[in-house]
């Protein structure tokens, strides 16, 4: 864009009489650039980022909402949201009791700890655990060693040149739909920067948990690990999270330089609406990382029990020589949710190697969908590929579909996909009964065996929890 | 009747044409015209007896005219019959059909044969569009064979749009081989239509050898319960050829079969595609479904993609696939050359292996003797370009 064009916009606002109203708690329904300006303004941007987040939005109009995937959902009006909001404090609670006794029995069957649940709740927490003092204690931590890990808005007040040089690096906002309305709008989010050859002292998750901020439905998160550096860093929480906004369109990019390693686990249990499919969070994020130097490792895991509808491809660019990528999945999908989810792995560089293993868990009348891609370029000389991908079906009114694509273009490469769906077996089950399981109490067990794969490369703390995250979001729908 | 005898015309966005070059199709499509006049001197019956390697029952059609000389359909037992129809209004191309009567078992393979023949004079590739139908009655049995040859192009190319509709009553069976040899610059796009009835089997061969540019779309409707498909294929790819096989299965009904065995070999510039997609309706019972394609790369120009996809909207199933890309196996080479096998003549072997393990379960003794000597000229062919073409894995052999 040349500086005239920059100069016409200019004038242009002020011929509408637009003023960037900083004391604004709720943007004017619509998407417009007067918009835009005004989440720019009121996060105090610089101006290559508004110019960037404009670029989006002008990209952004020019796109048709894609249809192609499985999935049903009546269409979206973009012009009738509201872009950006004030962060609303959570209303503060005297105690547990006020607690919604639904809610609460989750937690305790997730055993989520006493604290936590305050926390997470809402109740104010009592001196003696101040979870405000454990995280300056995290923060030190962290700062000694070199790592810098702030909100998106800090990032780019305080690490403008990393953020300039690494933002949209991945996903651009050219990528997709949801990629440019994020660009557009994306109101905060996370920045990780590991510096060279530090091995990141905590799992970031650990820290998130206590941290756990606002970010808004438009959330962008950027890693970057340098030159043998590692980080592992898991997004979400086992908890239910309520969510005034439906649609969530996030961006994730993340940046592993020579020899390094980034580990990224979701879990997402968002509010999936209620047993006959109204209301519910859809999901439609788009997450990459990049493999760019040689040596380098990205692996994604995820387990995706909320949401009405999920629909993202955590994928991975190999271009680095012998760079690796993994993706682990599991997707649970019961009464009327929808998952159209998988990963893409491009091959570009020698010797690169992926691993995919998702599993598919439908129940009641849900949609479950993988939908994955593997690309061996020419220049990938003894790439290699693996990947299953497994779908349970509970009841008869549900349905998993396997949508892979394979596309070799080298001929050293070895790939390999298999596939299998079937229901949860008969003999299995009456196995587990006859040793006096009940039916319910069985099915979970031979479900969990079914996720154990993915669930091992989960951190530890999470992988108990979401064993019995996956109880909670089948009760009912098994036995 | 199954979508896809209803389907709009096919656009770029259309997943079922992804791997297929639809501007390129099209564009041939705008170019080409409809052929007149006389069959071509050069189609006699030897060179039809060659193209089938078989003699006996045969209906001919040259550029999709039917061709009475060179057919043969008067020694057919009562109940099994090889006509031409033409379609309503004239219009249209005249249609083989091949009936078989309620209870009636044929074992001898019935032939249909489609010949491309480009025009010597004429620059513009002619348009032949081929129609088939087969229909088996409660109880039939018979073997069919439907082989789509061509003659090299002077100037001129051909191109086929064949369509062959296959309709079997309850418990009715049928083998049925399709197999495309058209010139290597010939255009081919064709569509295999079969529904079901109850208890019903098809066992299917389709060989892809031949087109520059050929689509071979198989949909089969399970229409009746126990109904039970066995598809299996081979396409080896070379040149600058693009073969796409698209598979579809459609489960409408419980207790069903289906398993399609699809290998593929490219090689050169040859880009080879197979997209298989397995369907189980809702309310369907005992869905035992399997698919598997296996594909190899021989050069570093070549591509092979795969799409095995499943679709499932009922519980009570099983259904796997699997889909595997690599390369010819190292170690078994080794073994052949470490007992003096040239290195042209071994990798000939290997391919030829690997393609056999598909048409080696074609039933018909003759035909499956026809298909292999198709194959092995296929295999070595293929062995000598990427031979060439391919950097030694170790040391040259010496002279």
């Amino acid at each position: 864009m040349t500086s005239n064009m920059v100069e016409d916009l200019v004038e242009r606002e002020y011929a509408f009489g637009f003023h960037s109203d900083v004391d604004t708690e709720l943007a004017p329904k619509g998407l417009s650039e007067d918009v835009v300006r005004l989440i720019s303004a009121k996060k105090d941007e610089p101006d290559w980022l508004l110019e960037w987040r404009l670029g989006a939005l002008r990209h952004f109009l020019t796109l048709v909402e894609p249809k192609w995937p499985n999935l049903q959902y009546p269409p979206i009006d973009y012009q009738d949201m509201h872009y950006w909001a004030a962060p609303k404090p959570k209303p503060q609670l005297a105690s547990l009791d006020e607690v919604d006794p639904e809610i609460r029995a989750t937690f305790d069957k997730l055993g989520i700890s006493l604290d936590e649940q305050k926390r997470l709740s809402g109740v104010a927490v009592d001196a003696i655990l101040d979870s405000v003092s454990v995280a300056t204690t995290f923060k030190k931590t962290l700062a000694e060693a070199g790592v810098i890990f702030c909100s998106f808005s800090d990032a780019v007040r305080e690490h403008p040149d990393l953020v300039r040089k690494y933002l949209g690096s991945v996903v651009g906002y050219r990528d997709n739909f949801f990629a440019a309305l994020n660009s557009a709008v994306f109101s905060d989010g996370s920045f990780c920067f590991i510096p060279a050859g530090v091995r990141c002292p905590m799992e970031l998750s650990t820290y998130f948990r206590i941290n756990a901020a606002q970010t808004g439905q438009f959330e962008r998160t950027l890693i970057i690990a340098e030159e043998g550096a590692s980080v592992s860093y898991l997004e979400g929480c086992t908890a239910p999270m309520r969510d005034e906004n439906q649609l969530h369109a996030a961006v994730v990019e993340l940046i592993a330089l020579d020899d390094a390693s980034i580990k990224y686990s979701t879990v997402q249990n968002w509010y999936p609406g209620d047993a006959d499919g109204k209301g519910g969070i859809y999901n439609f994020v788009t997450k990459r990382g990049r493999c760019a130097g040689a040596r380098s490792k990205i692996s994604w895991t995820q387990v995706e029990t909320g949401s009405a509808i999920t629909w993202k491809y955590p994928s991975v660019i190999l271009q680095g020589d012998d760079s690796v990528g993994e993706f682990y999945s599991v997707a649970v999908t019961t009464n009327y949710q929808q998952a159209d989810t998988g990963t893409k792995m491009i091959h570009i560089g020698r010797n690169t190697r992926s691993t995919i293993l998702s599993k598919g868990i439908s129940a009641g009348h849900a949609q479950n969908t993988y939908r994955g891609l593997v690309k061996i370029l020419r220049s990938a000389t003894g790439a290699r590929n693996h990947t299953r991908c497994d779908s349970l079906l509970i009841g008869a009114d549900c349905g998993a579909h396997t949508f892979p694509y394979v596309e070799v273009k080298n001929d050293t490469a070895q790939v390999e996909h298999e596939a299998s769906t079937s229901k949860i077996s008969e003999d299995q089950l009456f196995y587990c009964r006859q040793r006096g399981l009940t039916e319910e109490d069985a099915s979970t067990m031979i479900v969990n065996g079914f996720c154990r794969e993915v669930f091992d490369e989960l951190p530890m703390e999470y992988a108990v929890e979401a064993q019995a995250l996956m109880r909670v979001s089948l009760e009912g729908a098994v036995g | 009747m199954s979508v896809t005898a209803h389907a709009p015309i096919p656009t770029e966005r259309d997943e079922r044409w992804h791997y297929a070059p639809l501007d390129e199709i099209n564009a041939r499509m705008e170019r080409s015209v409809a052929p007149c006049g006389d069959v071509p001197t050069s189609v006699t019956p030897m060179l039809i007896d060659a193209m089938v390697g078989a003699t006996g029952a045969r209906l001919v059609f040259v550029n999709g005219m039917h061709t009475a000389e060179l057919s043969d359909c008067h020694q057919l037992p009562a109940g099994v019959r090889c006509d031409v129809s033409n379609t309503s209004g004239g219009g249209g191309p005249p249609v083989a059909t091949v009936t078989v009567d309620e209870g009636v078992r044929f074992e001898e393979p019935l032939r249909v044969v489609h010949v491309a023949v480009p025009d010597a004079d004429a620059v513009k590739s002619l348009l032949s569009r081929a129609r088939t139908i087969i229909e088996l009655g409660t109880d039939a049995h018979a073997v069919v064979v439907e082989t789509f040859g061509g003659l090299d192009g002077s100037r001129a190319s051909t191109m086929t749009e064949s369509s062959t509709t296959i309709r079997l009553g309850d418990r009715a069976e049928l083998a049925y081989y399709r197999i495309q040899i058209e010139a290597l610059d010939a255009t081919h796009v064709g569509h295999t239509l079969i529904d079901q009835g109850a208890d019903s089997s098809v066992g299917m061969t389709s060989v892809t050898l031949g087109g520059d540019i050929a689509r071979n779309a198989i949909h089969v409707h399970l229409d009746g319960p126990g109904a039970r498909a066995d598809l299996a294929g081979i396409a080896v790819t070379g040149g600058h050829q693009r073969h796409d096989t698209v598979v579809t299965i459609d489960h409408a009904a419980s207790r069903c079969t289906s398993n399609q065995r699809f290998n593929g070999v490219v090689d050169d510039h040859g880009r080879g595609a197979f997209s298989g997609e397995i369907v189980v309706q809702p309310g369907t019972t005992g869905t035992d479904a399997h698919q598997s394609s296996r594909n190899l790369v021989l050069d570093p120009n070549a591509e092979a993609d795969a799409r095995p996809w499943l679709r499932i909207l009922a519980d009570d199933v099983r259904c796997t696939h699997g889909a595997t890309v690599g390369r010819l196996d190292d170690d078994a080479l080794h073994y052949l050359r470490s007992r003096g096998i040239p290195l042209v003549a071994a990798r000939a072997m290997l391919i030829d292996a690997f393609l056999r393990n598909v048409t080696d379960s074609i039933a018909h003794e003759a035909v499956r003797a026809h298909v292999a000597a198709l194959v092995t000229s296929a295999a070595s062919e293929a062995s000598e370009a990427s031979t060439r073409a391919t950097r030694p894995a170790w040391p040259v052999e010496h002279p």
